[in-house]
């Protein structure tokens, strides 16, 4: 055997060996319908083709060979795999990934592992794109602005990405929204839609006002929806598969007296809290605190788990004026009691320099993380960490991301979907 | 946060997993195939019970030929679904593994073509090994040139060295999986050879 053969075999099989054992996702037969006609399957006339006639004899010595050298049957290979923390089905990883960009204002289509871009959709002068959302591994709803001209409304358009990641369809959803949304987060059955709106005039003339909306993406109609209060901001939003269940990382300063430096002079609260529908119309600074923070967060598709950027520890009332190194989780949270179940992944970094971007995969099987200009993955059943090859530009400082304020540092609202 | 948070660590080895029974997996696949065909029902759970049983054989498989696990996972769940919308009208449902292998094996040149059509029509925007590329990056430098340059081979020479040197498989059974004679599984094994050391740099 010459060495060549021998780094042949070594190479496929260190390859092969990164898919664990039992950790292939369901079955979906329910592709069997969107794809196309079996008639570029062999066969078609009711019988295998004659090529493949052949591979009778050949099949017993294969299923050996797979069986011994490839598939070593794990304990529940007999019943579908689930995924432990959601109790839902494991989940395929996404392929790609949609961020929010300016300048142009854009949404960018990129491969999730290299960071390659595949597709770019602009806007025309008047609009821009504010959130976007993953309904599914290729689905992804976005919100249109109109921000110069008429009055302000947000329209949602659902985009399908194809299998080398251009755009195939993108069609508009539902009626428009009166205000500017800022955030939106979907079912992945895409019933239903979680927003972050805001109008600077109501429809009647009346004044501005801030709202998170539980609403049918469809039909528009409002299901639930929670005043946010002036001085508030929420720092990101995320809902639960059913619907039932928002999530909200929420911030205010408290400006301690005048200053030419107001930044460094006021005190930061931050809370996060979920919004049911039982307690529509309560604004959201009165509702309970499930965590003293503001991190970028998502819900679990079942809504049992919020996973969470948090400072460990306790949080300074000034963490902008600290230049130092702290730590910080990404945590996986009991979304009923507030308590932190795991820890998935820590970082040391400075207060005002963290501001990662999180989206969760399908399933809630996996979180892609954009640590700056990074990507990352983390297992939320086992909180094995992979950093990825590839990068994304940086998120552009438009709002207030996770309660830190520009110039400390800034993003849009969950400007990354997954 | 509270004090004392199990925090995972970094990788979770499996534990306890019995090794493969030939005998059994036989067994079940007998089973699996066995309810009669035209039953929609039955047809569903003898694929789905093939599925639990060689679906991480199979992604392995195509993972070793594409080295992306996702594109991999894309091409098992459709050579399930083709065998699913087939199953009915299977002459002999014994072969169902061996349709599902052919039908996995066409699927990974599928999906290189694609990549290569991409590629040229992206030009220099998209590389066509974007997809193996976290593949790569977690398999260690050693092994990152050798996939490589098997992805650049043509599809029969890459299809029989994978065979070959992967499934370990012997000259007769290669010729048999490829539908081609012995002696062209010779040739072109000889030819891959020469072609992945050239791409190499390596001298034989």
């Amino acid at each position: 055997m010459t060495t060549l053969e021998d780094r042949i075999r070594a190479a496929t099989h260190a390859a092969a060996d990164l898919v664990a054992d039992g950790s292939a996702p369901p079955l979906d037969l329910a592709r069997v319908r969107s794809q196309a006609r079996w008639s570029r399957w062999p066969g078609r006339h009711g019988r295998l083709r004659k090529p493949l006639i052949p591979l009778a004899a050949a099949a017993a010595v294969l299923l050996i060979a797979v069986a011994a050298i490839a598939v070593p049957r794990s304990p529940d290979s007999g019943s579908q795999r689930h995924h432990p923390a959601t109790g839902g089905p494991a989940a395929v990883l996404p392929r790609y990934l949609v961020t929010v960009h300016t300048d142009p204002w854009r949404l960018d289509v990129r491969n999730a592992v290299t960071g390659t871009l595949t597709a770019g959709i602009k806007v025309p002068v008047g609009y821009n794109w504010n959130a976007v959302a993953a309904q599914g591994p290729r689905t992804f709803i976005a919100s249109k602005n109109q921000v110069l001209m008429g009055p302000e409304t947000s329209y949602f358009y659902r985009l399908v990405i194809g299998s080398h990641g251009a755009v195939t369809s993108i069609s508009r959803v539902g009626r428009g929204v009166h205000g500017t949304v800022w955030a939106a987060s979907v079912t992945p059955d895409g019933r239903y839609v979680g927003y972050l709106f805001s109008t600077t005039y109501g429809p009647d003339g009346s004044d501005a006002s801030t709202q998170v909306v539980l609403a049918n993406l469809s039909t528009g109609k409002v299901i639930a929806s929670w005043p946010v209060p002036d001085n508030d901001d929420v720092a990101s939003l995320s809902i639960d598969a059913g619907g039932n269940a928002l999530a909200i990382s929420t911030y205010y300063y408290h400006y301690t007296g005048l200053s030419a430096d107001a930044a460094v002079k006021h005190d930061l609260t931050q809370w996060t809290s979920v919004l049911r529908p039982a307690t529509s119309g309560t604004p959201v600074d009165k509702l309970p605190e499930l965590l003293p923070q503001a991190g970028t967060l998502a819900l679990s598709p079942d809504g049992r788990t919020l996973y969470e950027f948090l400072q460990a520890g306790s949080v300074a009332r000034s963490p902008y004026q600290d230049r130092n190194p702290v730590t910080f989780d990404l945590a996986a949270v009991n979304a009923h009691t507030g308590a932190v179940v795991s820890v998935l992944h820590t970082w040391r970094a400075v207060w005002a320099d963290f501001v990662p971007q999180l989206a969760l995969g399908p399933a809630g099987a996996y979180l892609l993380i954009a640590d700056g200009a990074s990507l990352a993955r983390v297992s939320t059943a086992t909180g094995q960490y992979t950093a990825l090859p590839g990068s994304v530009p940086e998120i552009p400082a438009l709002e207030n991301a996770a309660g830190k304020l520009p110039p400390d540092q800034g993003g849009d609202i969950d400007p990354l979907a997954w | 946060m509270e004090a004392n948070v199990p925090r995972f660590a970094a990788h979770r080895a499996a534990e306890g997993q019995p090794d493969a029974d030939a005998p059994g997996e036989l067994i079940a696949i007998r089973h699996a195939v066995g309810p009669p065909a035209g039953d929609h029902d039955a047809a569903k759970n003898a694929v789905t019970a093939l599925y639990q049983i060689h679906a991480v054989g199979m992604i392995r498989l195509a993972v070793a030929m594409l080295g992306d696990r996702a594109a991999a996972e894309d091409v098992v769940q459709d050579a399930f679904c083709a065998l699913y919308r087939r199953f009915g009208s299977l002459a002999q449902p014994d072969r169902a593994l061996q349709y599902v292998r052919a039908s996995v094996l066409n699927g990974c040149r599928s999906e290189l073509r694609g990549r290569k059509r991409s590629a040229r029509r992206l030009a220099s925007a998209f590389s066509p090994d974007i997809a193996s590329a976290e593949h790569d990056a977690l398999i260690g430098e050693e092994h990152r040139e050798v996939l490589g340059a098997l992805r650049q081979l043509p599809d029969r020479q890459r299809e029989v060295l994978v065979l070959r040197y992967f499934l370990d498989l012997p000259e007769p059974e290669v010729a048999r999986s490829m539908g081609i004679t012995r002696g062209t599984v010779k040739s072109t094994t000889s030819r891959a050879l020469a072609a992945l050391a050239n791409l190499l740099g390596e001298n034989r």
